[in-house]
């Protein structure tokens, strides 16, 4: 047998190690038997593997492994190793051998078990046997893992005056994570379809009916070939730059394709954010209308061994604004960008720089008819670490209408920024500092604004159980340059917060006072913050617990008015009766105070108990559980002398089975 | 027993809720006080009404109309934006009424609000140095979207939001989670930035219940025409445990002999097997890992010699597999030290 380190895996390192002792072992004298094994066979072989054959290929996920011992031996010093790890503890052991299958799915290539035994004699033997898994005839590797998930709720009682509450609701989803692989290239789905129905019209972005919620299908011949390729249709993300689009998550495609350092790809994606697939515009692949879509392609080729790259990208397209999750202001607007950019790392990491280049030409709102505008941007950025310290510095230009679309970037302002920080054995201190200035030097109906920032932030560990940390922020605002008529502006913020926490076990206490205060030194428009948190969470025993009471004042000098928000919440969920037996609960209570008179008072609990129904293999296969819900919600004005109570509650049935295909 | 009690006292909690529960009628309250800045002649102004209603679920729209006092110049839309711009000075009152789609219940809140007229500035206000203005919110999970699917009574998603905001001053609002507020937010903030914004970890968003699940941040100062909303879903997956696997022995960063080492957990309700994972400081993946069936393990005195080493430390997590290969739970990373 030949002792061969099989394909990169998880467990590369313990191989390699393994090898290493075995390739030792080599060296020093072996018994007969264990020399007749480690030189592959012959009629002293002790070990014989059965199933499947030795350098042999076999078909499945979770093949049967066999394997014959013709030797008397110890069980107790029997060690199997598939894939250098130790697979001992799942074997069958009998007289004349062992029998295990795999308790995960082996992933298509070539495998390798390794067999340690000591014979009744004394003699050690150690024997290792190649083979190779397929999952198909057709494919290295097929594998479809589903989840399919029904919740009803059903109304038993209900405030007379909730009519806003459906009487009966039922909720799908059918997860799907499928792969399939050949030789180099590699399929991959990712989908979660959903069913939704009530007897009441559903509130956006829900539609009764099936829909996919979200989907990504990505078709990948990986690192590691001559040439890499990459496809990806659905819920992509577009990664170009730091100062473009970074994690830029949207529905549409992309693509792109390596060779030899040398990339280019492409994307079309809408621009806002999307829920749900109900027609073919929601893919986000149909050429079409530049309102809601961005398209861009760039190239990129990395130099000296990777240690340079340098970028050249476009992209343009519109957004209306407006999506899941998503608050803009303004209406629709289109625009497009071109630049550059050039990375280094020629010190390991110690000595990062990044220099980017952009042009933009954008319209912040193409119903009022005006022209786009022309405006760039620029940054150069150093960035490194050195043992404990880490640093970045840059200066950044960004032109007064440069901008994205797509993006609301943080235009209109020059200057440089400061982060370092410092990592000590018990402690992390981090200091961060900037300042910038509006471009508006050619504008004399504009006065200039400089903003300058400064914070630390100190967090100490000495004590494991105590830790604890302080930060400290302060940013000055001032304008000159101011044309006529208008005021000068200084506004001044210090921001003061602290954390303190206290670990013990499974608990966690955190206490987090904050204080911060916008001082506006010209006008008297102050504002003033300050809150308090205390936060518990505990978990132990199938039962986790948490609770957090705060506290929030805000003082506003213009209007002379403070108000106060007491919150307290409350949130448990566990299990019990052998976890059959699953419950949890939601509590909130809070109260607005303002020195203007209003009090109102909010009140609510959700809390669902539910219990799995077992018995019958189909049973079993269906996992159903049967429980109630229960959501009561009270508010009271004290100003206008109004109250409110509601409750709902609802029997629940769910159902989940999972399936791997 | 603790457990009974806890049930016990859920039920008694879902009884007494809907025995004592009074039909009173929802009311519709401006949030917070209401007031309208100034309206500047021959400037663009805009203001977004804001007024809320207790009759849950939270997502019920509220419709405004407005019952006296027209500004020339100035429109009142049905969400509540008022904006335009005046010529010159009108009426000193406008009374705005404020329903939402509960056509029964609660009734329509009416309000009159005093108008400030300034005169046109002989400048313009550059953005930076003048009111908080928001140009952008984004809600976004881990994924980076703003809808997630995760498993029943597993760790929760982590939600941000990023913000975009020109000019200076106090913003204000709250976190909505399925129409309970979860938690307040308050910052001064100063032109010139960009903000991230975690939801506060404590409490978590609830896994405990299957299905969809609504999270919205409600801006109340400046006030915006919308709160941006994120969706996640629960899947049910009954064998998922919650709390993290406990382990029994050794204790979390014990010295222990260069010797074989014996590890034990306590086992887990539709575990099949069990995956033993090592980790060395500063390398990703497992420098060994160890499969079994019982709730213990131990290091052979082969596998100590060859893969780890004297005075290091080494991590280990142990995770409970299910016989549809799930990982349906799994410790917290635990740490030893070979003396």
């Amino acid at each position: 047998m030949v002792l061969v380190v099989r394909k990169p895996a998880p467990f590369w390192l313990s191989l390699t190690l393994l090898f290493i002792i075995f390739a030792q072992d080599h060296c020093r004298p072996l018994s007969a038997a264990a020399q007749a094994a480690e030189s592959g066979g012959g009629p002293e072989e002790v070990v014989r593997l059965l199933q499947p054959a030795a350098g042999g290929e076999v078909i499945g996920k979770k093949p049967l492994i066999k394997g014959l011992i013709s030797a008397p031996f110890l069980k107790e010093y029997l060690f199997v190793y598939l894939d250098g790890a130790d697979v001992t503890g799942i074997l069958d052991v009998s007289a004349d051998g062992f029998s295990f299958k795999p308790a995960q799915v082996l992933m298509s290539g070539a495998h390798q078990l390794q067999v340690i035994l000591y014979t009744t004699a004394g003699q050690e033997v150690q024997q290792a046997f190649p083979f190779t898994v397929k999952h198909s005839e057709s494919f290295d590797d097929l594998l479809a893992v589903n989840q399919l998930t029904a919740r009803y709720e059903g109304r038993l009682h209900k405030s007379d005056d909730l009519t806003s509450w459906p009487d009966s609701m039922l909720d799908a989803n059918l997860s799907n994570s499928s792969l399939a692989k050949n030789g180099n290239w590699a399929l991959a789905l990712n989908t979660n379809i959903r069913y939704f129905d009530q007897d009441l019209p559903v509130p956006a972005p829900l539609h009764k009916g099936i829909n996919v919620s979200n989907y990504l299908l990505k078709l990948e011949r990986p690192a590691g070939q001559k040439y890499q390729f990459l496809a990806e249709v659905g819920d992509v993300q577009i990664n170009e730059s730091t100062s473009t689009l970074l994690n830029f998550a949207r529905r549409g495609g992309k693509a792109s394709l390596s060779y030899k350092g040398l990339t280019i790809g492409g994307f079309m994606v809408k621009a806002d954010p999307l829920f749900g697939l109900r027609s073919s515009d929601d893919t986000g692949l149909l050429a079409g209308s530049d309102d809601d879509q961005l398209k861009g392609v760039s190239g990129s080729v990395g130099l000296f061994n990777g240690q340079a790259l340098i970028k050249a990208l476009t992209f343009s397209g519109g957004a209306t604004g407006s999506g899941l999750g998503l608050y803009s202001a303004g209406g629709g607007s289109e625009g497009q960008v071109d630049g550059a950019l050039l990375q280094t790392n020629f010190f390991n990491q110690k000595f990062v720089t990044e220099v980017e280049f952009y042009d933009s030409s954008f319209d912040g709102d193409v119903s009022d008819g005006a022209p786009a505008q022309d405006d760039k941007a620029y940054r150069l950025a150093g960035s490194g670490a050195i043992g404990s310290y880490s640093y970045q510095g840059a200066y950044e230009y960004m032109g007064r209408y440069y901008n994205i679309p797509g993006q609301a970037i943080n235009n209109d302002r020059r200057g440089f920024l400061f982060n370092g920080s410092r990592a000590y054995a018990a402690a992390d201190l981090a200091l961060a500092l900037s300042k910038h200035r509006n471009n508006v030097d050619d504008d004399p109906l504009m006065a200039t604004a400089d903003t300058s920032f400064a914070s630390l932030n100190y967090n100490w560990r000495r004590f494991p159980r105590f830790p604890m940390g302080i930060n400290y922020g302060k940013t000055i605002l001032e304008s000159t340059y101011e044309p006529p008529g208008q005021m000068a502006t200084k506004i001044e913020t210090d921001m003061a917060a602290a954390t303190f926490s206290y670990l013990q076990g499974n608990l966690n206490l955190t206490l987090q006072p904050s204080y911060s205060i916008q001082n506006d030194r010209l006008a008297g428009n102050d504002s003033t913050s300050s809150a308090l948190n205390l936060s518990t969470a505990y978990s132990k025993n199938k039962l986790a617990f948490s609770s957090a009471l705060a506290f929030n004042r805000v003082k506003l000098d213009s209007s002379g008015e403070e108000t106060d928000n007491y919150l307290a919440n409350i949130q448990f969920q566990g299990k019990g009766f052998k976890e059959l037996l699953s419950y949890g609960l939601v509590g909130s209570y809070n109260l607005f105070e303002s020195s203007s008179g209003a009090k109102t008072e909010i009140f609510s609990t959700n809390c669902e108990v539910a219990y799995a129904i077992t018995g019958h293999e189909v049973i079993k296969l269906l996992n159903p559980t049967i429980g109630f819900r229960s959501q009561y919600q009270k508010s009271k004005d004290h100003l206008f002398h109004t109250e409110n109570e509601d409750v709902v509650i609802l029997l629940v049935l769910t159902s989940s089975v999972p399936f791997t295909i | 027993m603790k457990e009974k009690k806890i049930i016990i006292l859920l039920l008694i909690v879902i009884l007494a809720t809907g025995l004592k529960a009074k039909n009173a009628a929802a009311i519709v309250t401006w949030n917070p006080a209401p007031a309208l800045p100034p309206v500047t002649v021959g400037v663009p102004y805009s203001h977004q009404l804001q007024a809320a209603t207790t009759n849950f679920p939270d997502y019920l729209p509220i419709t405004y109309t407005l019952t006296a006092g027209g500004i020339p110049g100035l429109s009142l839309s049905s969400t509540g934006l008022i904006s335009g711009t005046v010529a010159a000075p009108g009426p000193a009152t406008i009374t705005i009424q404020a329903a939402d789609l509960d056509p029964d219940n609660p009734p329509p809140v009416v309000q009159t609000f005093t108008i400030t007229y300034l005169p046109t500035p002989h400048a313009l206000v550059s953005g930076v140095t003048g009111p908080l203005q928001i140009k952008r919110l984004q809600l976004r999970f881990d994924n980076n979207r703003p809808e997630i699917t995760v498993a029943k009574n597993q760790k929760p998603p982590k939600l941000y939001a990023d913000l975009s905001f020109i000019g200076s001053g106090i913003m204000r609002g709250y976190w909505a989670v399925d129409g309970a507020i979860h938690s307040h937010l308050q910052e001064n903030l100063t032109s010139g930035s960009e903000l991230t914004l975690p939801l506060p970890p404590v409490p978590p968003l609830p896994t405990y219940q299957s299905g969809g699940h609504r999270v919205r941040l409600v801006i109340t100062e400046p006030p915006l025409g919308e709160a941006p909303q994120a969706l996640y879903y629960v899947t049910e997956e009954g064998k998922n445990a919650f709390t993290p696997l406990e382990v029994i022995s050794p204790a979390d960063g014990l010295d222990v002999d260069l010797a074989p080492l014996s590890l034990s957990w306590q086992t887990q309700v539709g575990g099949v097997a069990y995956l033993v994972e090592f980790l060395e400081i500063g390398i990703k993946e497992p420098i060994f890992s160890a499969y079994t069936k019982k709730g213990s393990y131990t290091i052979p005195a082969h596998t100590v010699e060859s893969i780890f080493g004297a005075k290091k430390s080494y991590g280990w997590q142990v995770k409970a597999l299910s016989d549809k290969d799930e990982i349906i739970n799994k410790s917290k990373i635990h740490h030893f030290t070979f003396r």
